[in-house]
């Protein structure tokens, strides 16, 4: 089922140039979709666009089967967490603790169970220890903790990253990437991840690449990532894994296309 | 331009209940010309550290020397202005630093502060603007009305425009698609040789710390606990393990092979030579 519909859509910010361009794509229900795309490619205006911060100039977007307008824009809300791509636009609270628990606010929890919430995400992210301090002053990997924090405590349907780990150290990304495949997978939570990481897309169900307002490429990271020369001209990048498969055709020896380092590792293991 | 940080300590909120400690007894010399890379976990000072080598920060115990500048604690410095000239900073999150109606404007700022002519200021403006890979006619438009990595872009614009001696770069790559990163780093590293500019670059990046860096220095919990080479640094993977960092790509596909069988040995530092020794092996 679609979680995510997106029918011709169209936006522009200055009506001189359209930012998103009669773009269609849709997120399976459940699944754990990348886009990708270079700077100004419209990443984060279709983020926007879907939980209704700008108006689209025309086509039609429908989440969980309501099509999104006025009237069910709210519900909508409901159902979509998202995480800006500066953390700072997300702060409504003035300590951690309450912008942990501002969501759970509007989602009618009861203030006996708001505590016990606010310590499972804050843990969850490794914050608990700061669940007193200013959410604005901290450093830039703890504001991107924080900012998952509040957004996961509201458990969302569909959990929409705009580059939410970009400054998380490589330890502190990959715990959070390992969360939410966990929330992937045991919750069945649609994920809809914009990032420039390419192993990230590599490990991701399906891959959607922009360009300039245009959805280019489309479908599973085997079948997208491998076409070097299209990534590369649209400013992107491959996984490391074909980076190597390819230096050893170059020294003459054909690999089969793994995108992980461990496939990678098992085809140069058949070679003995 | 040298650097010497010597015995500094900086407090956040010093004397309330906000209080907290952010940096410990920091000891640092750096010379000119070197490129170097500053880790450390989410948290562990190095923006801090940073932002003192400008004094946007200052100490809240120790000093700093830069040049003949001494920024001291509890000492009021004079002639900033000159320091801000010399040292440029590219902050981690560049919305704190753009605030012109016009990228044209917000690049000119600089060099106009310092006391270049407005014309030349808007001739840097247009050169830089390129430089970091976006379009001549983006410099009417408002920074504000620009993606992330274009922001990122306009903030490190701006920086270049004053030609600092030292270039501070607080996770300068950090929202760059692929190729905007790479060229961003390539475009540092040749300030680097041909000017032989001195480079400071946080980074949770390995990839970049090992292929652009010459020396490493780590911080946890507003402490530096390792400052060495950065090829020694990641040779050696106990401490890696141990200061929870995870390897640059290469060393984790080298470590694969290892645990299957496949030796590689230390030297080979590049995808070319890894497969090289992998099909010789084969081969034998
Ligand atoms: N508020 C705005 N006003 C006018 N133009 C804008 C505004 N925000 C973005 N744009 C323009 O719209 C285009 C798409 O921007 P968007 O932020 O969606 O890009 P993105 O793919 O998220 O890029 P990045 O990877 O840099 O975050 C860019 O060319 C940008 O300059
Ligand atoms: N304005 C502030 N007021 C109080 N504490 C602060 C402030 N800014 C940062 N801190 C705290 O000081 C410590 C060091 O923060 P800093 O921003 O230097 O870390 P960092 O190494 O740059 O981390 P990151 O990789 O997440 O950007 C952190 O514990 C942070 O919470
Ligand atoms: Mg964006
Ligand atoms: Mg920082």
């Amino acid at each position: 089922m679609k979680k995510i519909e997106v029918k011709e859509c169209t936006f522009s910010y200055d009506n001189t140039r359209n930012a998103v361009d009669a773009i269609s794509f849709s997120v399976e229900e459940g699944s754990y979709t990348t886009l990708i795309g270079h700077n100004g490619s419209g990443k984060s205006t279709i983020a926007k666009l879907l939980i209704g911060l700008l108006e689209m100039k025309s086509g039609e977007i429908i989440i969980d089967g309501l099509t999104l307008n006025q009237e069910n824009l709210y519900t909508i809300r409901d159902k979509v967490g998202i995480v800006f791509q500066n953390p700072d636009n997300q702060f409504i609270g003035a300590t951690v603790a309450d912008d942990i628990a501002f969501g759970l606010e509007n989602h009618l929890v009861e203030s006996s169970q708001m505590n016990t919430i606010i310590e499972k995400y804050a843990k969850s992210v490794n914050m608990q220890d700061y669940l007193d301090r200013e959410p604005t002053r901290l450093s830039g990997g703890q504001k991107q903790r924080v900012a998952i924090a509040g957004v996961l405590a509201m458990n969302p349907q569909i959990l929409i990253f705009d580059e939410a780990t970009s400054m998380l150290d490589p330890q502190g990304k990959a715990e959070i990437n390992a969360l939410i495949h966990q929330l992937n997978q045991e919750k069945k939570m649609t994920i809809l991840s914009i990032t420039h990481d390419i192993e990230e897309a590599a490990l991701s169900d399906h891959v959607i690449v922009l360009d300039q307002g245009h959805v280019v490429m489309e479908g599973t990271p085997e079948e997208v990532l491998c076409h070097e020369k299209e990534l590369l001209d649209l400013k992107l990048d491959i996984p490391f894994s074909l980076k190597i498969a390819n230096e050893f055709e170059k020294q003459g020896v054909k690999l089969k296309k793994k995108i992980t380092l461990e496939g990678l590792v098992n085809e140069i293991c058949q070679l003995k | 331009m040298p650097i010497e940080i010597i015995n500094l300590s900086h407090e956040y909120n010093a004397k309330t209940p906000l209080a907290k400690v952010a940096l410990c007894d920091i000891n640092v010399k750096i010379s000119d010309g070197e490129m170097i890379a500053l880790i450390g976990e989410t948290g562990s000072g190095k923006s801090t550290l940073v932002q003192h080598l400008n004094a946007l920060l200052l100490p809240t115990e120790g000093k700093i020397q830069i040049g003949d500048q001494i920024i001291e604690a509890n000492v009021k410095s004079h002639g900033l202005k000159q320091l801000r000239k010399k040292v440029g900073l590219v902050f981690q999150f560049p919305e704190y630093q753009l605030f012109e109606e016009t990228i044209l404007k917000d690049i000119a700022f600089g060099p106009k502060n310092f006391g270049v002519s407005a014309e030349e200021a808007e001739q840097k403006a247009r050169e830089m603007i390129k430089i970091v890979g976006l379009d001549e006619n983006y410099l009417e438009k408002s920074p504000f009305e620009c993606s992330g990595g274009e922001r990122r872009r306009i903030a490190i614009a701006g920086i270049l425009a004053m030609g600092p001696d030292i270039l501070v770069l607080d996770e300068p790559t950090a929202g760059l698609d692929p190729k905007g990163a790479k060229d961003m780093m390539d475009l540092f590293k040749r300030i680097n040789e041909d000017f032989h500019k001195t480079v400071l670059i946080v980074s949770h990046d390995m990839e970049q710390v090992m292929t652009y860096c010459q020396r490493v220095i780590v911080m946890n919990h507003g402490k530096i606990i390792e400052d060495c080479n950065v090829h020694e640094f990641f040779q050696s993977s106990d401490l890696l393990k141990q200061l929870h960092i995870n390897p640059p790509a290469l060393l984790q596909f080298k470590d694969l092979c290892k645990e299957k069988g496949i030796e590689i040995s230390k030297d080979a530092l590049s995808i070319e030579e890894c497969v090289r020794e992998i099909l010789k092996g084969v081969k034998r």
